[in-house]
């Protein structure tokens, strides 16, 4: 069991918007245009002075606790490793795509390419091998940062306790996720809220219709017949209690 | 019989086995709340892939970086944290790297021009044919005209090889835009009043600096990967930056305060905050009693310069002036008037750079802690080679020759009677030489080296450099991509791209004096060439091998290295080789030491010597620049993080966040006009030209300017991204001249804006 | 009391052929529930998959199981239906297939009265006669015979699709996916719900009727009591002494 518990900090005070996370992340993980791993949100707004004001939130995967991802998918392809990162294990992803309109930050998506889905993994691959994810390394601001928040000794930890770091979440969702957003204490702009999770219409059919009939078919039909079994048990001994020859049961009453 | 019993086991077994299964199937109902579940996986792995260190090409910063490569194929990018410009840091264009190497586009084969130049016809040919009628063309111009009528324009370390081959031909018109198109003034500006430079690599101490007033310097957009990151870590521990600017850019949403400026008013701003400096005493008194001179001329001379007279001049509230003059003064020496890095604004740049040197030197910022720094540099010999020859020219007219009769450079940057105060190095005054090629005056240029390079969409004025192509009776261009310029040639040369080759050596001047090494990553794709073997190929037919005596150019760095105790394969393992930072060498006065002002008279010459001596001084007056008209707007041009000037237009990785640019309008402007958002516009200047693009109506730009991001407008269909994408800034810039410099004046630019009818865009 | 008499009914590769769905079901319900991991589609409790797929080292190995014995499945049911078509198959699906809503009708109200009977109810409730199956196996079968060609073809393409189409070419493929699953589990409940019956009633109400599968041999009395209609035509065949 691991002890570790990764996490990714956007400072968003940092984020100049200049899109090298992006464009590395592109390279490092081979992703075919028209599609990414990662983005930056741009929100425009305008202070008490009338004026602008621009904000930058780099956006990924959230790797939520409960991921919503996870609960969708049937094969476990969607998963999440004990160290808090939540992976696609290739083999087992049919690219069925039940587990993309779950995600509420939209991060998840089918790869032309592949076959499967392709979505942030904190770069699980260089992260075992003691590297930062790509957009971390390369990132032109100084905005992200990424490590074990158990670690008391790691930068994160200790960014984590210097100031204030909120989460994306909404009161619908999620509980929880392991990536922090440092606004400068600006409440976060609904832009970058997540929206609710949201299930295929087969997602719903699987758990809104066809499991609870099953258990509850399945509990009727046992009760059922259990219940006609101790009904023939207590007749049965009814019977014998009464001294009777055991009536062949179900021939008498043709 | 047994059928017939009247209650076997079998039955009890049933009943227990379904009161069983009802008790499991009543615990499967609540099994959504029992939460994840935990099963063996399969784990991607990361592929392995081999290393080598280069310096990034993507801009003119050159980041350090490592190249992945895996079978041959560059897949990523990643910096190389010792490199002192980036530390690691590479940005979305540096990562873009590889598509620049893999673009179809590129040009792939020699070719010759077949039909009119420009018209896009080719016919593939040989290297060995390519090369020798590029050697007879040359010699050709060489045996009419003399040496001098050839000339080199292109940018950066790749150029050196041609450097080398034009000044072997014996021509001094090596030029690069670097100077009249972008740096001069500011080079010059601190020339002149410090005897030193801020160079290309920004000595300055940015992390420790509290008070940043920008003019303009848009820094996280016109990208510096080392530079940014030091401008947000002094943001981040709370220094002031004071952003002036007509457009709010990211840059300005990163500081405390934005000072929406009218255009091209900066020098006002200045004389007025060295007023308030100097009336107020705010400056450093005991620095600048000890190392300046000219505070009593300076005084004289920034009386009227009031900052209620600024406020006239740049809708900046006078209070504001005088509180920001104070402000920074508090700071000080962590504080810095940060000057843009393009200066070719107005037609007193000299002026304006002065003003800001000025404000430095009072402000006493050089070698302290957030001020400028006094560079260490890794001094590598060059190679040994035969001193160049610049023959007599007899046929051109006396003022153009020196005393020795040897022709001087056609630009007259450094020249006597033509601007004296331009360098005339390798650089010189890349704005003048188009006039010269289209006048012939004053001497003709008859034949044009470009490495690489794009006279159309990076120069102010296509019919200047159509008639300087047409006077031309020889032109070959090297590059990577094709673009509009070179869709001029006579003969088209591939070059390979930073990728694919060894170049010499990139050393500079940081904290640390560095010296770093490009090596390829990968074979040069098609039949590109590298730039220092085009050039020795040409040399040789030329009987000018001998300048290029090494087999290759990681030859030439070997033995370069190898002269300061280092080598080629050393470099290769990390990259960089680095004199270690010495805060007592960078920074002299904080460690009881002097600082060293090389000027005549040894100090900062708050009013220069050497400007008195040309006659100079009026540049330190401010100058009115352009009347606009209601119905106009000052036309700004900048930068975006993700391209770089002209070249990154065709990189999908790049093109996917900015395909094309828009014109930024304000709101009430875009509004009298019945513009929205998304509409295509026709922009005209003053001389009828125009461009089409569509608008972006933001609050974020001054009502009186409208603002587009330079380097598109692509009109050369064999960049098939870039094509027709956007409009051009060099459609429409001004090419007005800085007397004093040369250098060129490209933002008085004034256009009117309507909406393009038919959907034109 | 003499010893009943009996005839064969069943040949042994019937037999053989029930007890191999017997024994394929139930390797391969239990591996199925393992296989389906996420919350929000499981049926199972999470000990369940948890416990499979750790002992098979991975769900791709309980799948690639699961399949390969789904296959087999397949394959047995398919060559028995090839090779005794004629003989065992048409009959069975002449007898079993409900495919009017007469016999619907009637099927039913076998059914219900059958089941009123078990808790004392309808006592006097004539049950229509029945033919070699009664109401209630017939809609079971008819059930089952259809269930399991869906519960075949949405398991194939569940494997098979993503390997044969390349789901990004057309949102068609993915929809069938998840369409599959959905049909997959359903029909495979259905049988389970189906099941409880089935097996209650071999194992205690008509024990004899395991007891014919298993010899393939049932009592002349038994079907003249439960099966008149196939009773009158076994006599007509001369089946009957």
């Amino acid at each position: 069991m691991s002890e570790k518990r990764y996490v990714m900090l956007a400072d968003v005070t940092r984020c100049i918007n200049c899109k090298a996370c992006v464009v590395a992340c592109r390279a490092e993980w081979d992703t075919p245009l028209g599609h990414s791993r990662d983005w930056v949100a741009e929100v425009e707004d305008t202070d008490d002075n009338g004026m602008p004001v621009l904000d930058f939130f780099p956006g990924r995967c959230q790797h939520c606790e409960n991921a919503p991802c996870v609960s969708a998918c049937p094969t476990g392809a969607a998963w999440k490793r004990d160290d808090g990162i939540v992976l696609v294990d290739d083999p087992l992803c049919s690219g069925c795509e039940l587990c993309v309109p779950a995600c509420p930050y939209d991060a998840r998506w089918l790869n032309p390419e592949t076959g499967t889905i392709s979505k942030c993994t904190f770069c699980q691959p260089r992260v075992d091998e003691g590297l930062q994810p790509a957009c971390v390394e390369t990132c032109v601001g100084g905005a992200l940062h990424f490590g074990d928040a158990n670690d008391p000794d790691s930068e994160v930890s200790k960014l984590l306790a210097e100031k204030e770091w909120v989460q994306l979440t909404t009161e619908a969702v999620p509980a929880s996720t392991n990536h922090y957003y440092y606004t400068g204490g600006k409440p976060l702009p609904k832009e970058v809220l997540p929206r609710p999770v949201q299930q295929s219409i087969q997602e719903k059919a699987i758990s809104d219709v066809v499991n609870p009939t099953a258990k509850i078919g399945l509990g009727a039909m046992v009760a059922t017949f259990a219940g006609a079994g101790l009904k023939k048990l207590i007749d049965r001994r009814n019977e014998l209690s009464g001294d009777e020859r055991p009536a062949e049961h179900g021939r008498e009453e043709q | 019989m047994s059928s017939k019993q009247a209650f076997n086991p079998g039955r009890r077994a049933f009943l227990t086995g379904s009161a069983a299964g009802a008790g499991l199937a009543v615990a499967g109902v609540p099994t959504r709340a029992l939460g994840r579940i935990q099963a063996p996986h399969q784990l991607e792995k990361l592929k392995p892939t081999t290393e080598t260190y280069g310096f990034c090409d993507m801009c003119f910063w050159r980041c350090g970086i490592k190249v992945r490569s895996r079978d041959g194929r560059v897949v990523k990018i990643d910096g190389n944290p010792e490199h002192p410009h980036n530390y690691g840091i590479v940005c979305a264009k540096g990562n873009a790297g590889p598509m620049w190497a893999y673009d179809p586009d590129r040009l792939k084969y020699p070719m010759r021009r077949v039909g009119k130049r420009g018209e896009g016809k080719w016919e593939r040919i040989s290297w060995d044919e390519a090369l020798d009628e590029v050697a007879a063309g040359l010699a050709r111009v060489k045996e009419q005209y003399g040496p001098q009528a050839l000339t080199v324009i292109g940018h950066g370390t790749w150029m050196k090889p041609y450097t080398r081959l034009g000044r072997a031909f014996g021509s001094p018109n090596i030029c690069s835009p670097a100077f009249g198109f972008c740096c001069g003034p500011r080079l010059v500006a601190n020339d002149l009043v410090a005897g030193r430079t801020l160079t290309g690599n920004e000595t300055l101490d940015l992390e420790n600096c509290r008070y940043f007033l920008m003019l303009g310097r848009n820094i996280t957009e016109a990208l510096h990967n080392g530079e940014v990151r030091g401008w947000m870590d002094a943001v981040a521990k709370g220094a002031k930056s004071v952003y002036v600017d007509p457009r709010f850019n990211i840059t300005a949403s990163k500081s405390q305060e934005w000072l929406p400026i009218r255009p091209l008013s900066d020098h006002a701003l200045l004389l007025a905050l060295i007023h308030v400096v100097i009336e107020e005493q705010l400056y450093d008194q005991a620095f600048v009693a000890e190392y300046t001179t000219g505070l009593d001329e300076l005084r004289q001379r920034v009386q009227a310069y009031t900052p209620e007279w600024a406020e006239g001049e740049t809708e900046i509230p006078a209070d504001t002036i005088r509180r920001i003059a104070r402000e920074m003064a508090e700071a000080a020496p962590r504080a810095l008037v940060y000057s843009p890095r393009r200066v070719t604004r107005t037609t007193n740049q000299l002026g304006t750079l002065l003003a800001i040197a000025q404000l430095n030197a009072l402000l006493g910022v050089w070698d302290r802690y957030g001020g400028i720094f006094t560079p260490q540099t890794f001094d590598i010999p060059e190679p040994d080679l035969p001193p160049y020859e610049y023959p007599r020219a007899d046929n051109l007219p006396e003022e153009w020759v020196d005393e020795e009769g040897r022709p001087l450079r056609a630009d007259g940057a450094g020249v006597d009677g033509a601007f004296p105060l331009a360098w005339g190095d390798d650089r010189g005054l890349a704005n003048q030489l188009w006039k010269v090629m289209a006048t012939e005056k004053p001497y003709p240029i008859k034949a044009f080296i470009a490495a690489g390079g794009n006279g159309f969409l990076s120069g102010p004025d296509y019919e200047l450099v159509h008639k300087a192509i047409e006077n031309l009776e020889f032109f070959v261009a090297c590059d990577v991509m094709p673009n509009e310029m070179n869709r001029y040639a006579d003969i088209l040369l591939p070059e390979a791209s930073y990728l694919e080759r060894y170049d010499d050596l990139q050393t500079g001047g940081q904290r640390e004096g560095y010296v770093a090494l490009r090596s390829p990553a990968m074979e040069p794709l098609h039949e590109s060439r590298d730039a220092w073997t085009i050039c020795k190929q040409i040399a040789e037919r030329l009987d000018l091998g001998q300048y290029f005596p090494h087999d290759s150019v990681a030859d030439l760095v070997d033995e370069r290295l190898r002269k300061v105790g280092l080598s080629r394969e050393e470099l290769e393992q990390k990259g960089v080789a680095k004199i270690p930072a010495d805060p007592a060498v960078n920074f002299p006065r904080e460690h009881g030491r002097r600082s060293e002002f090389p000027t005549p008279s040894g100090k900062l010459e708050l009013v220069p010597s050497r400007l008195k001596a040309m006659g100079y001084e009026e540049a330190l007056d401010y100058r009115p620049q352009v009347a606009r008209e209601p119905d106009e707007f000052h036309l700004a041009f900048g930068r975006t993080g993700v391209h770089t000037h002209t070249r990154t237009q065709n990189n999908p990785w790049l093109t996917e966040f900015m395909a094309e640019n828009r014109l930024w309008v304000h709101p009430d402007a875009a509004a009298e006009r019945g513009i929205e958002d998304g509409d295509p516009l026709r922009v005209t200047d003053r001389k009828g030209r125009s461009e089409t693009l569509r608008a972006k109506v933001t609050r974020r730009i001054r009502k009186d300017t409208v603002f587009m991001v330079h380097g598109f407008g692509g009109f050369d269909p064999r960049r098939q991204q870039a094509y027709g994408r956007g409009g051009a800034t060099s459609n429409l810039v001004s090419n007005d001249v800085d007397p004093y410099l040369g250098s060129a004046a490209l933002d008085r630019g004034l256009v009117r804006v309507e909406k393009a009818s038919g959907g034109e865009a | 009391m003499a010893e009943a008499e009996k005839i064969k009914v069943r040949d042994r590769w019937t037999i053989r052929l029930h007890w191999f769905n017997a024994l394929c079901w139930a390797l391969l319900v239990p591996t199925g529930l393992g296989i389906i991991s996420g919350e929000s589609l499981r049926l199972a409790p999470a000990w369940w998959p948890q416990f499979l797929q750790t002992l098979f080292g991975g769900n791709q190995n309980l799948i690639l199981f699961h399949v390969v014995l789904g296959v087999v499945w397949m394959v047995g049911i398919g060559l028995f239906i090839l090779l005794r078509w004629r003989s065992v198959v048409v009959p069975f699906l002449r007898n079993v297939m409900v495919l009017t809503p007469g016999a619907l009708w009637r099927d039913l109200r076998t059914l219900v009265i059958t089941m009123a009977r078990l808790f004392g109810l309808m006592k006097r409730v004539p049950i229509p006669p029945q033919g070699r199956y009664n109401g209630a196996q017939r809609l079971l079968g008819t059930m089952i015979v259809f269930a399991s060609l869906a519960i075949a073809f949405s398991g194939l393409y569940l494997y098979f699709g993503p390997m044969v189409f390349h789901f990004p070419d057309n949102a068609l493929y993915g929809a069938a996916f998840r369409w599959a699953l959905v049909v997959h589990a359903a029909a495979v409940f259905l049988v389970l719900i189906g099941l409880v019956p089935h097996i209650y009633f071999a194992i205690v109400e008509e024990r004899e009727s395991l007891e014919t599968m298993k010899s393939g041999y049932a009592e002349v009395d038994f079907i003249k009591h439960h099966n008149p209609l196939w009773y009158e035509e076994l006599k007509r065949e001369g089946k009957l002494r």
